[in-house]
């Protein structure tokens, strides 16, 4: 059977193909059964490349992921299609009124608050999320409060740990919902403003908000029955638009309307990734049109992508470079351009959700074909065209 | 020079210098855990390269004796297929069933060097190649249904050149 690979080992042809790059990798993947077999079980050692956006090497980031990518060809394909813009985009959910949403992505759920309400959609691999939701929460007060019954306020941010969803009011009021059991909830309200940025502790034990009139407050939160107790009240003396806890060490991060001193800090015109160990800015990124930022996701590996307050646009960073990976703006329904900042985003590997004042825009980069491309970037930094040649 | 016997598979016997027989990491640890003296007149047999084969690998070893040992693989470094020597370009002209054999004896006979050198010659047979050239040029049957190979087409189209 001489001149035949039949007589070569797995490791000896994986040795071979080590000298290949991916486009020839790939392309030998289309001659037989055995060799595409090698290539996609195999690709992670014989590529030797880290992905944006699609690298899926965090647990946390796998948590919101829809899909695990199977091979790294796979991986490759899906940035190139985030890298060159190529995307496919729907616009959902469109009301004439103007919302301030916010969103929450889950490996199988989607969560989108817009008014007084907060709506989970289930994911689905045919429509990305079955558009009927799953089920409304509206924040509601317990029986025994002055106020009774549901809330009219806005629901202005909200998280979710460990099957609690927190939420803020735009009348001020911090709102806790058990998620397994549906008919526990309170809602703290002591005075009327309105709240800007909410978290819960990973123990889900202590809830943290800011408030327009520049108060920071903290909770600690009873189960049976959920309640909210007062704790500390501080005042900061600028507005902490975002608040969060650290997951690994006793940190509250909180920024605020004029940065300040506090550790991880959305600044209104940079995007600045800080050490917590040190407490010092590690990294800026500018926008390139200098826009204020409204809100920011992470893939917990390089990738962290901004929400800007104008043109619906949102900007793709590698924290590797100094480069902005590529812009992204959201159309309405009608395909038109559109004018408002994106309030909340998130993404996986393979989409990016957008809440824009009137709809819900996703953005699909699963496809095939290196057609539409949006290559945005290219032309403000005016790069030569995109070149696909990698090394191994 | 101390002198060792390799026996090949068809019973040819080959006397050769310790010293390039050792280029081999297979020959040099039986001859360390067997603790052969070099007084004796041992008979090394190795069942898995015919005389053909065991003639061009010790033509190599003999060129390539005083070389010093290769590196070792960097994980991250990018290979390369275009760095092969003009001497082993031209011992690398035989027909296709040489090579392939001479890939096995190598890589039974643990020289690195060897091993190298012929799997950069079958990848840059690969290179530059569409897979219906590829196929054809080592002979090789295409096993897939129409459905899996349209999705493997769908797959690379976006790393293709235009």
């Amino acid at each position: 059977m001489s001149g035949c690979f039949d007589v070569f080992s797995t490791e000896l042809l994986i040795y071979i193909f080590n000298y290949l790059e991916i486009n020839e990798l790939s392309r030998l993947r289309l001659t037989c059964r055995r060799f595409r077999d090698i290539i996609n079980a195999w690709d992670n050692v014989l590529i030797k490349t880290t992905t944006i956006v699609t690298n899926q090497n965090n647990d946390k980031f796998l948590t919101r992921c829809f899909s695990k990518i199977p091979t790294k060809l796979e991986k490759l394909r899906l940035q190139n299609n985030w890298k060159y813009g190529i995307y496919n985009e729907k616009s959902l959910f469109y009301v004439r009124k103007k919302y301030m949403p916010c969103l929450k992505l889950q490996k199988d759920y989607l969560w989108f608050s817009r008014g007084s309400k907060i709506f989970n959609y289930k994911r689905d691999k045919n429509n990305i999320i079955v558009t009927k939701p799953n089920f409304v929460l509206t924040p509601q007060y317990r029986q025994s409060c002055v106020n009774v019954g549901f809330s009219s306020a806005d629901v202005t941010k909200f998280t979710l740990r460990n099957n609690i969803l927190v939420g803020g009011l735009s009348d001020g009021g911090v709102y806790v919902q058990n998620l397994v059991d549906r008919n526990e909830y309170y809602i703290d309200k002591a005075e009327n403003t309105f709240t800007c940025s909410v978290d819960i502790s990973p123990d889900s034990l202590v809830v943290a908000s800011g408030m327009r009139n520049d108060c920071f407050k903290m909770f600690s939160l009873q189960q049976d029955p959920l309640e909210l107790t007062l704790i500390h009240t501080h005042n900061l003396g600028q507005r902490a638009w975002c608040v969060s806890f650290s997951d690994d060490s006793p940190i509250l991060a909180c920024g605020t309307s004029a940065g300040g001193p506090t550790r991880k800090s959305i600044l209104l015109f940079d995007t600045e990734r800080w050490d917590l160990r040190t407490g010092k800015c590690e990294q800026k990124f500018h926008d390139a049109f200098g826009a204020g930022l409204y809100c920011l996701d992470y893939d917990y590996c390089n990738s962290v992508m901004v929400g800007t307050y104008l043109h619906g646009r949102a900007a793709l960073w590698d924290i590797r470079t100094k480069r902005c990976v590529q812009l992204y703006f959201m159309r309405t329904c009608k395909g038109s351009t559109l004018n408002s900042p994106i309030y909340s985003l998130s993404f996986d590997s393979e989409y990016l959700f957008a809440a824009v004042d009137q709809n819900l825009n996703i953005m699909d980069f699963s496809g095939y074909g290196r057609q539409p491309m949006r290559d945005y970037v290219k032309i403000i930094y005016r790069q030569t065209s995109p070149k696909i040649k990698c090394h191994m | 020079m101390p002198k060792i016997k390799l026996q090949s598979s068809d019973g040819e016997t080959f006397d050769v210098d310790v010293e390039i027989a050792k280029c081999s990491v297979t020959i040099k640890t039986m001859l360390e855990d067997l603790g052969m003296d070099d007084e004796e007149e041992e008979v090394v047999p190795l069942p898995n390269v015919n005389s053909a084969i065991l003639r061009k690998v010790l033509q190599w070893a003999t060129f390539h004796k005083d070389d010093p040992p290769p590196p070792e693989d960097d994980e991250n470094k990018e290979k390369r297929t275009d760095d092969i020597s003009s001497w082993d370009a031209d011992f690398l002209k035989v027909d296709q069933g040489t090579l392939f054999e001479l890939i096995l004896a190598a890589n039974y006979l643990d020289i690195k060097g060897l091993l190298d050198v012929t799997c950069k010659t079958v990848a840059n047979m690969i290179k530059g190649k569409a897979p219906e050239e590829i196929r054809k040029t080592f002979n090789i049957k295409n096993d897939f249904t129409a459905s899996e190979e349209d999705q493997v087409r769908k797959e690379n189209e976006w790393c293709e050149e235009k």
